[in-house]
C-alpha cells in the first residue's frame, strides 16, 4: 500500500498530540493574555504576522477570489483586534481564529448567493469581470519542462475549479482538510459542528470532486 | 466485506480514522478487489493534489489595510465602547433571573406612566372654580382629587361616581298671570278655595290633570282652567334640558268686608 505509506509522511499521527494540545491551549491563553496587558498593539502584530498568510490562503480557497479575499481578511483581523482579550483557551488560538475566518467568509459567500437570488450580480459574473491574472500564476514554472508546467497548471486550475463548485460548507471541510492538514477535532471546532458531521462532509467533498475530476485522477 | 460498505470508508481510511480492526478489513478488501483499490489511489491522488495546490501569498498591503480599519474604527471609539457597555449590560441582565424580571416589570411600568401621561394630556384636569375647597390651594384641591381623577383616566371609575350631580329647577308660572286671574275672581261673594293638579308639558303649555278641591263656585274653576290653558309656563328643566313636569295650584278666596 504506497499510498497509505505516502500518506503517513504527509500527515504524522495526531492521536498523540491531542492531550498535549489541551495543556497547550491553556498556556496559550495565558501567554496571549499576558502579552496583551503588556502592550496589546505588539501583542497584535505578532499574531497578525504569524497567522496572516494562512487566513488569507483559507479565505481564497472558500471565495475563490483575491480581492474578496483581502476584504474578509481585514474583517478577520480587526474581530480578532477587537476580541483577542476575550480568548478562553477551550480551542487553540489557530482554531479560534480559523473560526472566525471561516464565520466570515460563510457570510460573504452566503452575501453573493443572495445577490444571484435576486438576479442582481452573480458571483461568477463578478470574478469573471474582476478577475485578473496574477502575475505568480503566469510566471510559475513547475516541472520539468513548458508542456509539463502547463499541464500541471491546467490540473491545478480544473482542481481549483470544481473546488469552488463544491456546497460552501462541504468546501470548507476539504480545503482544512486536504489543504490545510488540519484534524478532525480541529475542524469540528472550528465549523462548530459534530465530528461525524465533519466526517461526512469531508468524505462527499472529496467523493463529489473525485467524480468531477474523472481524467485527472487517471 | 462487499464493495459498497468498503467505498464509503476509503476516505475514513485514508485519514487513518477507521477502529483498526474494521481498517485490517477494508484494506484486506482492497488488497483482493482491483475496482476499490483503484478508488482508492485515486483518491489518495486526490488528497495529493489537493495538498500541492500553491500556496497563494497574502499582499504585503494587507497589514497597512487592516490598520486602516482598525483606525477608522477607533474614530467611533465613544460610540462604540458606550454600544458594547450596553450590550454587555444587556446581555447580564437577559442571563441574570432576578434582574431580567426586575428590568421586565420597570420597562412595563414605563409603559404604563407614559400611557398614563398621554392620556392626562388629552383629558387634562379642570379644576372646579365654585369649589369651596379651592379656598385651601388648587395643590390640596389636585391630592384629593387625585384618586379620582387617576381611575377616570384608565376608565375605571364606578358608574356611581361618574354621575354629576343634576340641576334642576322647578316649572314657574308668571305672576301676572295670577294676578290677571286674581283680578277676575275679585267680585262680591263668600270665601272659597280650590286646589288643582296640573300637568306642565316642556313646552311651557299647562293643562288641569286632576282637581284634588273643588271650589264651591264652579264657575271660578272654569275661569282658572281658561287662564291656564292660554298661559305659557316656564318648563321644568333638568341640566338645562326642559322636562315634563306636575305643578300643585292651590288658590284661595277670602272676602274682607269693609
Amino acid at each position: 500500500m504506497d499510498a497509505l505509506a505516502e500518506n503517513e509522511k504527509m500527515f504524522p499521527k495526531e492521536i498523540a498530540l491531542e492531550r498535549y494540545e489541551s495543556e497547550a491551549t491553556v498556556a496559550e491563553r495565558e501567554a496571549l493574555l499576558e502579552r496583551i496587558r503588556a502592550d496589546k498593539e505588539k501583542a497584535f502584530d505578532g499574531l497578525f504576522e504569524q497567522y496572516h498568510s494562512m487566513v488569507f490562503h483559507l479565505a481564497f480557497r472558500i471565495l475563490g477570489d483575491r480581492e474578496e479575499a483581502l476584504d474578509v481578511s481585514q474583517e478577520v483581523f480587526f474581530t480578532i483586534y477587537r476580541k483577542m482579550h476575550r480568548f478562553r483557551g477551550e480551542s487553540s488560538l489557530k482554531t479560534w481564529i480559523f473560526r472566525i475566518a471561516i464565520n466570515r467568509a460563510s457570510n460573504r459567500c452566503r452575501w453573493w448567493n443572495r445577490l444571484r437570488r435576486r438576479g442582481t450580480v452573480s458571483l461568477d459574473e463578478h470574478l469573471g469581470r474582476n478577475r485578473n491574472p496574477d502575475l505568480s500564476e503566469t510566471l510559475e514554472a513547475e516541472g520539468n519542462s513548458p508542456e509539463d508546467a502547463l499541464l500541471l497548471q491546467e490540473k491545478r486550475s480544473e482542481i481549483e475549479r470544481w473546488l469552488l463548485r463544491l456546497p460552501i460548507h462541504q468546501r470548507i471541510a476539504v480545503v482544512m482538510r486536504d489543504v490545510e492538514g488540519m484534524s478532525y477535532e480541529d475542524i469540528a471546532e472550528a465549523m462548530q459542528v459534530s465530528l461525524g458531521t465533519v466526517k461526512s462532509r469531508i468524505a462527499r467533498g472529496r467523493e463529489e470532486l473525485k467524480r468531477r475530476l474523472n481524467g485527472e485522477l487517471g | 466485506m462487499n464493495c459498497r460498505a468498503v467505498t464509503k470508508h476509503l476516505s475514513l481510511l485514508l485519514d487513518e480514522r477507521l477502529e483498526s480492526e474494521f481498517a485490517v478489513e477494508v484494506s484486506e478488501h482492497l488488497w483482493s478487489c482491483r475496482k476499490c483499490n483503484r478508488e482508492f489511489m485515486r483518491l489518495s491522488r486526490l488528497r495529493q493534489q489537493l495538498h500541492s495546490l500553491r500556496r497563494v501569498p497574502a499582499p504585503q498591503y494587507l497589514r497597512h489595510l487592516v490598520r486602516l480599519h482598525i483606525a477608522e474604527a477607533q474614530n467611533d471609539y465613544v460610540v462604540k465602547r458606550l454600544r458594547e457597555f450596553l450590550e454587555l449590560r444587556w446581555s447580564r441582565i437577559r442571563t441574570t433571573e432576578r434582574l431580567w424580571y426586575v428590568a421586565r416589570f420597570l420597562g412595563t411600568a414605563s409603559a404604563f406612566v407614559f400611557f398614563f401621561a398621554l392620556c392626562s394630556a388629552m383629558n387634562p384636569i379642570y379644576i372646579d372654580l365654585r369649589d369651596r375647597a379651592l379656598e385651601r390651594g388648587p395643590s390640596q384641591n389636585l391630592r384629593q382629587n387625585l384618586g379620582v381623577y387617576v381611575l377616570k383616566n384608565l376608565g375605571l371609575v364606578p358608574v356611581e361616581m361618574q354621575r354629576k350631580p343634576i340641576s334642576s329647577s322647578e316649572p314657574m308660572i308668571n305672576d301676572l298671570y295670577l294676578l290677571k286671574f286674581g283680578e277676575s275672581a275679585s267680585r262680591t261673594g263668600s270665601d272659597d278655595s280650590f286646589s288643582v293638579f296640573t300637568v306642565v308639558d316642556r313646552s311651557g303649555s299647562a293643562k288641569i290633570q286632576n282637581v284634588l278641591e273643588y271650589p264651591a263656585d264652579s264657575r271660578l274653576l272654569h275661569s282658572f282652567n281658561h287662564m291656564l290653558s292660554s298661559a305659557q309656563l316656564r318648563p321644568a328643566s333638568q341640566n338645562g334640558r326642559a322636562v315634563d313636569s306636575h305643578l300643585v295650584l292651590s288658590f284661595s278666596k277670602i272676602c274682607v268686608y269693609d
